[in-house]
Formats: C-alpha cells, structure tokens, sequence
C-alpha cells in the first residue's frame, strides 16, 4: 500500500507510484519549507523573490538588480546563514556570485532550513540554511528565455543539451546574462527626490558541462564556468547607513570581477559494497576582482562638483585601483549507507582552501606605504555523520548528526598607519579552531496527514578571514576571536488533506512552528581609532509562523503565512565592565517583528484552440506587509531611526501553451508604488513592471 | 470539508502564543535622569552643578543630551537626540556638534533652552567628503569652522549661521614632491585660537590616506579682517609633530591668561617612533614657537594613584583649567593589548600637567578607554568620563578636599564620549 504522500500516475490499467521528494523533505523531522519553483518559472522571479514569500524568511536588499542582498532566517541573517548548492557551500570567494545568479527554470527545489540544518551539509552555520537543488534536465534540451523590466532591467539565457547516445555523454552549453541601469527615484533628506544615475550592474555567464553516463560512475560531470560582474556605485542621499552620515554623489567609482570555475560531481549507487552510496563534488573557482576609485573630482547632490580631498577618489579616504586574486579549491564527499530498510548512515565530509592576495599599487603608492591588506589563507573542514532511523512503519522517523568543524586562517598582523620612513613587514599571525555541533530532527505520524515534528541544534559559525585579519587600514587583526555559538529548539506540526481527484481536487495544507534560539559570542565590530572584531553579545530568538495552503480545485489558489519574531539582547552586562547591560532585553535593531504574505491565483485551461493545446492562462496576486521596525535600537524617545511599516500588492498574468512550452507572462509589483527601505534604510525601487518570454524545446 | 478539530485547534495555538507570549508589551524601558537628588550644596558638593551637554554612544547610534546635574545619580539618553557627531563646541546655550567621519560635511547647531531641553536650529552644510573638524567661536557675529579634509577654514556668523568667507589652507600642506604620487591636498586644518587679534590653526599635516603626521608643528596665522593667511608657523627641529586636534579649540589650541598660545603635539597618536607628543607655545606678541620653551610628555614617568610608575604616548582628551594648569586624559601603551581590545582594555589614565612648572600629577580617577576619557575643571570639581571595570560614570574629584565625589558621581547607560559645561 501506498503513503498518501506518494503520487499516482495512471498509464491504461496499470497504476504506478512514485515518491514525492517534496513531501518528503516536508514531512520529515527538519524544519523546513521546501519551494517549487516550476510555478514561477514563467514569470520574472528570482530566487530571492520566492525566498520572500516564505514563513520566517526576510530577503533584505540594498537596492536593484545587482545590490547585496542577505537572508534572514527566523532574525538570523548574513553570515549566519549558508547557501548550498546541492548540498555544497555556494558563493564565489567574495560572495560576487549569489543565489540570484541561478535562473529558477534551472531549480528542482528550493529547501529552506530554519533552524536546524542537516549534518550532511558540509558547511558551519547557527541554523538557517537554504539549499538550492538543480534540476536534472531532459538529455536533449533547449531553453530560451528573455525578461525586461523597469529601470532597463534586462535578463536572459540560452541553453542547449544533447546526448550522444553511443559515446554515453551529454553535453550542454548555457550563457546568461543581466543588465540593469537602476535608475529610479530615491527621496533626499530635504525633500524632493534623486533619480540613482551611478547604479548600472552587468553579469556575463558562460557554462558548458559534459555529463559521462557509461562510465564507472552513474553520472559524472565535468563543469565549466566563465562569470564577469561590474557594478557602478551610488551615493545616496543623507543616508547614515550603519555608522554615519554619507552624502557623496558618486559618479565614477566602480568594481567589477571575473570568476572562472572548474567543477566535478560523481554519483554511484551501490559503491564498493551494496546499499551504499557515493557522492562526490570538487570545485576550484579563481576570482580576480576590484574597486576603481580614482576620480580628481567628487560632486555633492545639488550638481555642484569640488577637488577631491584625498586628490583622488571618490568613496574611501583615497583613490584605489585594486586588483585582488583569490581563489578557493573545495572537496566535498558524502557517502550513505543503508543498512536495513529502517536505519541509514550518512557521513558528509567538507573541505575548503581559501587563498587571498589583495593588490592595489595606486592605493600604495599615494599612501606611500603598503597598504593594501596583506595576503592570507584559510582551511575549513567541516565533517558530519548522522542517523536516519525509520520506525513504525515509517509512522515516527528520527535523523540525530553531530558536525565537528576544524578552522585554521593564517594572515598578517598588520601595523596600522605604519612610519613612512621605516616601514617594517608585518608579522605573520594564525588562528586555529575546532568544536562540535550536533542535532536532532524528529517527526511522529499521529494521524496519516497530520505530523508533530521537533527538533534541536548545537551549532557554531566560524570566524570569517576579514573578521581575524582585519582589512590593514582602520581594521586590526583579532586573532583571539572565537567562533559563533547557538542553540536552537524549534517544535511544531504539518497537516496536509486531499479530497477528490483530478482538476477538481480539494488540497489542504497548514503548518506552523515555534522556535526558541540562544545565540553566543556573536561578533561585533567595535573600537574608536583602532578597530578590530570581538566576541561581544549574546540574543534570544523566539516566535511562531506558519502558512495554510488551499486549493480549491485546480482553478483557485490562495495562502497566507505569517511571522513573528522576537529578537533580543541578552547579553547580562555591558562587554567588559560588571555593570548591568542597559540593552538587555531590548529588541536586536533592523530585524520587523513581524511579517505577512498572502496571495491568489486562478488558472483557466485550455481557452484556446488545439493548436496551443494544453494550455493555460493563470491570474495571480501576491500581497505583503512588514511592520515597522528600528535599524537601531530604540533607547530615546527622539529615535529617528525607523524603517516605516510596509504593505505591497503585486499582481499579473502568465500565459502558457503547448504544455508550458511557451510561456509569457506580465506583472507589476508594488502596484500602488509604495516607497520601500530595506537594509540599514536603504531606498528600494518602487512600483515595477516585468514582461518574461521564455520558450523550451524537447 | 468538515470543521477538523485538528485545524481549529492548531490555528488557535499558534494564536495564543502570539497573544500572550513575554515582550509583546513593554519591551522598551523608558529611562531617564530619576532618582532623589539633594539639591543642597552645603550637605551635597555634587548640587549646584551643570548643566552639562554630553554625547552618548549606545550601540551603533551617538546620542546628545543635557545633564541637569552631577546630582542626579542616574543619566540615560531617553531624552536625548540621536546625531551624527564626535565632538561637542559649545557657546552660551549654542552648542555646534562636529561629525565623526571623513564622509560626514554637516555641523549640527543645537540650542539649549532654560529648562535644558535642546532643539537643533541649524546645519552648517560644507561640500562632500570635506570633514568638518572643528568650530570656535570669536564673538556673537564671528566664527570660524575647519573643514580638515577640504584645506580650509570657514569664516561664518554664530547667530545667524552665514557663512562669509572661505580661507584657502591647502597651498600650505607640506608635500613630499613624490612624482609618482598625488600631491598632498590639504594641511588638515583642526584646533583654533585667537592671539592678538589673529586667528591661529593648527594643521595636522598627516600624510594622504593617514593619520600619521609629518615630523613637525604648523600652524597658519590668518587675518581676520580680510580672512587671508598671512603666515605659517612651524617647528620641525624638535620632534614634535601635529598639532592640534579636530574637536580641540579652547582645549587642545588654547591662549592664557597672559595671552601665550599653546597647542597640544598629537605625535601622530602615538604611531609614529620619534615623534614626541606635548605641548609648544607662541607668546604674546610674538608669532613663532618659542624656542626656549617645549613640554615634552613622553620624557614623565607618571606615577599613577595605584602606585604604578607609567609613560606616555600621547593626549587624547585635553581641557585648560586656568593659570597654567591643564587635565588631560593620557594614552598609556602599557596598558593597551596588541592588538588592542577595544572590550577589556583600559589604556588612559587621567592627569594634572602644570605647563608652568611643568609637573605631572595622575588624578585619582579609574583607568579607562577611548571611548570616554574627557576631563574638565568646572568649579573645584574635575569631572571625567570613565568606562571602568565596573562600568560607565562620570565621575567628580573635589579639588578642594582631594577626594572623589560619589563613586561615580553619575552612572550612565551608554557610553559616555564627550561632556562639557555651557559657557
């Protein structure tokens, strides 16, 4: 007999079942969201934009196509936060290459962790992860799509695949790109508005993969990838960011990147012995990168333009010209094992070189002393095993992981503002670290569609090579630093109902967790002339969300889910001194303590002739609200440093035809053009329009 | 669908927790300058005194507020403004608050009513990038504003905040003549004073990207009937080297009561190797450093109150007390990590110098940071900010009885950064 989580596939008289790895993933012990993005695909989404949706999930921006952008899970957020890819730690060196770079056509799923992050992803973290699946497309596959938006928005790729049955090897070739001018309106301080004209982001990438099928391995792959970047910066007006005023009207400050990857995947089932399977990955990628500042002229928001202070540059204390290589040689190697049909082991191996040479000569040259940040290293190995134990006929399943890390950074202890005349080469300092993690995830079938689910982790972040080496400027080294610490619970249930079949099906879905964490020696940044990194502060996090799913028919679609956080300070005294910490219990700035979504969409079939058969033609809205909240904590009654409540409406049609084969699609978002702040109050574009083509042939 | 008991219930659990989970209600505490205060000065030596303009830091923010008093036991910034400054310049119940940043270009101008509240009334807007280091005010309709970045001195009007003239410094800032670097764009023009009817400024001369300064002492004596530069001073035969200090004019650029000027030597913060941090003075009527005269800071042993014996490197904090006598708070490198440890360190300790009999005496105060170490005489009282190893006070020092006053005086939740009396 079959779970009511398997899907029926009917072919004449014989019915074959298939798992749903969706559901799976749901209705295990972790808790987790799981997006799939094959809904979205005809629409101009982004991962980031699913990821927004999510109960407990802040996609927190800094500006258009091409800005920073930071996942916050359940108020962690940043560093804290890991993005794997398959499995495997994302990110080029510097984080140039994100989760936006992925189009979602290219996604199976979207797995979301808050909380409690498998031990089989070989990566540090305090508990929120997100993990980025790639789909497994048809061997012989071709995929054109294009988008245009606001603010000449412009997003495409094309991808091409075939396999050579005899030889056994599929090839494919992709190349995407993106370009985005970001030119819409921020608000200035005085009143009256500025149109953003130093804010252009290109991206080039170039990919080519050779997947062997008849070799010792069931799949190997040889992958290779080209990524060029370039970012204009924008000034913005009377923004104080996180420290202090800044008012400069870039109009010639730029970086830009080129990052070539060779990458390696080897799956075999049954490896060496039966029931135990091989996963392995390599990737080398090489980043070389930089900042050209070197503009003699700087210019205020009024069109007045001076001399540079410095002589030159626009953005720093001088003008830079740097050229930086880093590049990192990744190993990781998972193997399973299935003893019997109730229990399994995993055990997850991550290895990571970092290596990093900074260069700016004209940087040096005008400072008269070497003051580019001196070159370093870093090795990350981080190592899981855990139990997957299957009991009860799968009524209650228990995974239990324990992680140890290992951490070793070498750098330089750089001496700031060194004598011009007597220049000393720094000495070089090292930081070795290791500890453990462990977690649980438990899962308990009461009835067949409703599931109690709880789960506990012990984690740890490790300290990042600029938080120990400091960047050779105003930034000392922090050799001593320890890394991150938490201790998360999270408790709650999964319900999920189907009546009836086919397009008439009723389907039900609501979940909801509470979730307490503990978190220690976070990291702070502190100093007045010299500045360096320490272990300062401690937060408690806790809260609820959840999400109730319904469809009505295969004609009507609509969710809400809700969030709420509370994020706090714990720490029992001021860092450093017995006396009583004045923040302790104040809520952590810059995180809303809550959040809703909420959204419809209807779907009409087959309105048009055979020709475009089976077709169809779906309506959609979307809807948010953020409340207001600090971006920095609030201890006066004249605190000007708030982010304004924000509700948003977005809505749009998306057309589909021979089976989803052609697609178009249209939306708007932020129909009424509501002015959004996001991260450190950063002015967000406001009303967008978005028209996605997209085509596939198979 | 039927009314599943299992939905109802689960939806109104999470519910319930919502509604009655802890920090829902009340999660900001309202503070503020509470508690009893003994307003008689015969009993309380604390009464009577202020108020007192100060900034705060709490966590990333700078906060200005008033202190009624150093009776008041208790002082937090629930009735202070949050601002974008470094340093504090007050005049009479004006108050021009200096930014912290190179980035920064604006001043902020606060007034302070009778009843101590404060209200900005102004902005002092320079060009970007320009970092305003300094305000001293000369009369009612004159005042001068260094922007340190930009090479020059701002002449505007106090009460009406007009600027009137702009002063060019930059074609005095020392260059090395490198062809392969840019050249030096600006002298840092910071600290201020008025010596027979000229104005003084010092110049930090650092080099580009730094702030390690050329070997030497500088300042420009500029007209202030035509606002023009007339000459540049300086000193490079004696090691001494920046003068000044952003923030520093009354204090760290000074004129006595028999109208010598003395200017504080910064040394490079102490970075420098050679460099000696002090004192150099032009006397009345003279306009170039005395060269029989110098107040080197680093040839002291200071013994401090603990009975440790010390040097130091440079001043951080410096306030002129009258009649030669001025309280600084003293940067001691055997009390600073390396690297330093911006949480646990504790590297100035606070002393007396008499500049005419050139003595140094510690001041029983605790040891502290960066972060708060400013001192000023108000009465017979010393008072300073201290972040100890028990927390952040300002703390009072009778020097009439020679003896601390409360312990601290006033404990403050925050960091307490820059204080200073209105004059």
């Amino acid at each position: 007999m079959t779970d009511q989580s398997d899907k029926e596939v009917a072919f004449d008289t014989v019915t074959v079942v298939g798992t749903d790895e969706f559901e799976e993933l749901k209705k295990s012990g972790y808790p987790i969201t799981v997006i799939d993005p094959a809904k979205f695909a005809p629409r101009a989404m982004s991962v980031s934009d699913l990821l927004d949706r999510v109960p407990g999930i802040k996609v927190r921006r800094t500006g258009g196509l091409g800005s920073t952008t930071r996942i916050s899970i359940r108020g962690l957020e940043g560093k804290r936060v890991k993005v794997y890819i398959d499995g495997s730690p994302l990110n080029a060196p510097d984080g140039s290459f994100a989760v936006d770079d992925i189009p979602i056509h290219f996604i199976e799923r979207i797995e979301v962790y808050k909380g409690v992050v498998p031990a089989r992803f070989g990566g540090d973290g305090l508990g929120g992860a997100v993990n980025v699946v790639i789909v497994e497309l048809p061997p012989t596959y071709a995929d054109v799509f294009y988008t245009l938006g606001s603010y000449n928005q412009h997003r495409g790729h094309l991808l091409a695949k075939t396999y050579f049955e005899e030889l056994g090897i599929e090839w494919g070739a992709a190349v995407l790109g993106q370009f985005a001018k970001n030119d819409y309106e921020m608000p200035l301080a005085e009143g009256g508005t500025h149109v953003r004209d130093h804010d252009r982001f290109h991206q080039l990438l170039a990919a080519t993969v050779f997947s062997f099928k008849k070799l010792y391995f069931d799949d190997l792959e040889l992958e290779l990838v080209y990524i060029k970047n370039g970012k204009e910066i924008q000034g913005i007006p009377g923004y104080t960011g996180d420290s202090q005023a800044a008012v400069r009207n870039v109009q010639h400050a730029r970086t830009w990147s080129h990052i070539w990857l060779v990458a390696t995947h080897a799956d075999k089932e049954n490896f060496l012995i039966e029931n135990l399977d091989l996963m392995h990955g390599f990737a080398f990628p090489y980043l070389y990168s930089g900042l050209i500042d070197k503009s003699e002229t700087v210019y205020d928001f009024e069109g007045n333009s001076y001399p540079s202070p410095s002589g030159s540059g626009e953005v720093g204390m001088g003008p830079n010209d740097s050229k930086d290589r880093r590049f990192d040689i990744r190993d990781r190697i998972n193997l399973n094992y299935q003893i019997i049909p109730a229990l399994a082991l995993n055990l997850n191996n991550q290895f990571q070189y970092t290596n990093n040479t900074p260069e700016d000569k004209l940087a040096d040259a005008v400072a008269g002393y070497p003051i580019t940040p001196q070159p370093g290293s870093l090795i990350i190995s981080v190592t899981g095993l855990s139990a997957e134990i299957s009991l009860f006929d799968d009524r209650w399943f228990t995974v239990v992981g324990g992680k140890h890390y290992f951490f070793s950074s070498k750098g330089y202890e750089t001496e700031l503002y060194p004598d011009q005349d007597l220049f000393v080469p720094p000495d070089p300092v090292r930081n070795t670290n290791h500890g453990f993690g462990a977690n649980l995830a438990t899962r308990f079938k009461i009835t067949e569609p409703f599931l109690l689910k709880a789960s506990y982790e012990h984690g740890q972040r490790m300290p990042t090579g600029d938080e120990l080496f400091g960047n050779g400027f105003e930034i000392k080294t922090a050799p001593d630093l320890l890394p991150e610490k938490s201790d998360n619970f999270v408790g709650g249930f999964y319900f999920e109902k189907q009546f009836g079949e086919g397009r008439r099906r009723i389907d039900i879905k609501l979940e909801s967790d509470v979730f307490l964490m503990y978190i220690d020696d976070m990291i702070r940044l502190g100093g007045l002339l010299v500045k360096n990194y320490a272990n300062v502060d401690k937060a408690k996090i806790w809260g609820v969300d959840g999400e109730v799913q319904l469809e009505l028919t295969q004609y009507f679609y609509t969710y809400f889910n809700w969030t709420y956080q509370d994020i706090r300070n714990e720490g029992e005294f001021v860092p450093g001194t017995t006396q009583p910490n004045y923040l302790k219990g104040k809520r952590l700035p810059n995180m809303p303590s809550y959040f809703f979504n909420w959204g419809a969409e209807v779907t009409l079939f087959d309105l048009y002739g055979s020709w475009a058969a089976p077709s169809e033609i779906a309506l959609f809205y979307d809807g948010s609200h953020v409340a207001e909240f600090l971006y920095e904590y609030e201890v006066s009654e004249f605190q000007k440093r708030r982010v304004p409540s924000l509700t948003t409406h977005d809505a749009g049609f998306q057309f589909s035809f021979s089976d989803k084969r052609y697609c178009l699609s249209a939306s708007m978002l932020n129909i009424t053009d509501e002015q959004r702040y996001d991260l450190y109050n950063q002015p967000l574009p406001g009303r967008i329009f978005k028209l996605a083509l997209r085509g596939t042939f198979f | 669908m039927s009314g599943n008991p299992l939905i109802c219930c689960s939806v109104l659990f999470t519910t319930l927790l919502v509604a009655f989970a802890p920090g829902c209600e009340g999660d900001d505490e309202t503070g503020g300058n509470d508690g009893v205060i003994d307003t008689d000065t015969t009993t309380n030596p604390l009464a009577g005194t202020g108020p007192y303009v100060m900034l705060t830091i709490v966590g990333e923010s700078r906060f200005f507020g008033v202190v009624d008093s150093l009776a008041i036991g208790n002082y937090d910034v629930n009735q202070a403004h949050e601002v974008q400054a470094m340093f504090i310049q007050p005049w009479g119940r004006r108050v021009f608050l200096i930014p912290a940043e190179t980035a920064a270009n604006e001043v902020l101008v606060f007034d302070v009513a009778a009843d101590n509240s404060i209200a900005q009334v102004g902005t002092i807007t320079a060009p970007p990038s320009s970092y305003p280091a300094d305000v001293m005010v000369v009369n009612e309709t004159t005042a001068y504003l260094s922007l340190l970045d930009l090479g020059q001195v701002w002449a505007f009007n106090p009460t009406t905040l007009q600027v009137t003239a702009q002063i060019d410094l930059a074609p005095y800032a020392v260059d090395d003549n490198d062809p392969e670097t840019p050249p030096d764009a600006s002298p840092e023009p910071t600290s201020m004073a008025v010596k027979d009817g000229k104005l003084y400024v010092a110049l930090n001369q650092s080099y580009n990207m730094s702030m390690m300064g050329r070997d030497g002492m500088y300042m420009a004596i500029v007209n202030m009937a035509t606002n023009t530069v007339e000459k540049i001073v300086e000193d490079t035969s004696r090691g001494y080297a920046y003068a000044g200090r952003h923030g520093g004019s009354g204090d760290c650029t000074f004129v006595d009561e028999q109208g010598d000027l003395y200017t504080v030597s910064m040394a490079s913060w102490g970075w420098a190797p050679g460099q000696r941090p002090g004192f150099l003075r032009i006397k009345a009527g003279e306009e170039v450093f005395d060269p029989n005269w110098e107040f080197d800071l680093s040839a002291f042993n200071i013994q401090l109150t603990s009975g440790e014996t010390v040097t130091a490197n440079y001043l951080l904090q410096v306030s002129y007390g009258g009649n030669g006598i001025v309280y600084a708070s003293a940067h001691i490198p055997a009390h600073e990590s390396d690297p330093p440890d911006w949480v646990n360190d504790r590297q100035m300790s606070f002393i007396r110098i008499d500049l005419y009999n050139k003595t140094i005496e510690a001041l029983p105060f605790p040891d502290t940071n960066t972060y708060s170490s400013d001192i000023f005489l108000d009465g017979n009282l010393v008072i300073a900010e201290v972040m100890s190893e028990a927390g952040n006070g300002i703390y009072a020092y009778d020097t009439v009885t020679e003896s601390m006053v409360g312990n601290p005086a006033i404990v403050v939740q925050g960091w307490a950064h820059m204080i200073s009396p209105l004059n």
